[in-house]
């Protein structure tokens, strides 16, 4: 299920002829995941590098929130929503509001369509059920070059 | 080649994972993951979720024989089991894993306490199937490597 704003396009649309010239173009992005489970850290990690992308982890929305307001700019973060000590609906309101304008795609294992409305509400630019795929994150690198 | 002959072998057990609804897609994802510059991805990946599940399921049962149970802690471990058990492709567990986290929003001691046996089991049995494919993935990279430097 992918929830976002204006979201029509199919994921696989331009995968095929897209996906070279997507990744000539991602190496100067920047990324950040978020998510408090290390098995996910690692499996969203290695996704990105297979697209030529490196990102930084951190386990926290708290740490999210405290690299953006040290001056870390990234062009996309991956935040989950429930982890300790700030959680990502908590995270995203709060860098929203701190002007950060990355593309903030939001990643959840809750089925609930309320849960992940609220999460949308928060200020997401999409919202993806876990765990994400090659396809999922080809469609967040065509609107991440759509928005560059 | 013996190497070729284990790989078929790999392959043949893991649809067999899969027909026995152990493993789903997401685990094929995983494996699809790993490269020549990271060989070792699957096992890697397989160590950090058994690790991590042992270590969520003796907090489950520490919370589950409380005497006061503290339901949101349940729910909080429970959920993350649910993430990663989903993420490395074990469907059944994940799916047990849902329902105790139901049972956990229930506050239903006793349902929790049911389907965390399941649950148990569940993980037992996608443990010993991630163990054989991590073993098989080891025997297969050492063969490689022997091949290479004779």
């Amino acid at each position: 299920m992918v929830l976002g704003k204006g979201a029509s396009s199919s994921l696989s649309r331009k995968m095929v002829d897209g996906v070279e010239n997507m990744v000539s173009n991602c190496n100067d992005f920047t990324v950040l995941v978020v998510d408090d489970d290390p098995v996910i850290r690692k499996l969203h990690d290695m996704h990105l590098k297979k697209f030529g992308l490196r990102a930084q982890v951190v386990e926290n929305g708290k740490k999210a929130v405290d690299l953006c307001h040290f001056g870390t700019i990234f062009n996309l973060i991956l935040m989950d929503k429930e982890m300790p000590i700030m959680d990502g609906v908590e995270a995203t309101k709060e860098l929203r509001a701190m002007g950060v304008n990355s593309l903030i795609v939001g990643v959840t294992s809750r089925d609930s369509q309320y849960e992940t409305q609220t999460f949308m509400e928060a200020g997401l630019d999409f919202c993806f059920e876990k765990p994400l795929t090659a396809d999922k994150i080809s469609f967040i690198l065509q609107e991440l070059n759509k928005k560059n | 080649m013996v190497g070729t002959t284990l790989s078929q072998e790999l392959k043949n057990y893991i649809q067999s994972m899969h027909d026995q609804g152990v493993l789903d897609h997401h685990f094929d994802h995983v494996k699809a993951l790993q490269n020549e510059e990271n060989p070792q991805f699957v096992m890697e990946v397989i160590s950090m979720f058994c690790q991590d599940a042992e270590i969520g399921i003796a907090e489950i049962t520490r919370f589950l024989n409380a005497p006061v149970v503290d339901f949101a802690k349940v729910i909080n471990l429970v959920h993350q089991l649910k993430g990663s058990s989903s993420s490395i492709g074990g469907q059944r567990m994940a799916l047990a894993c849902r329902e105790l986290r139901q049972a956990s929003e229930n506050r239903d001691k006793e349902r929790c306490l049911e389907i965390f046996e399941r649950m148990k089991q569940e993980y037992n049995t996608l443990r010993g199937c991630l163990n054989a494919i991590s073993q098989m993935e080891r025997t297969i990279l050492e063969n490689e490597t022997r091949r290479r430097n004779p």
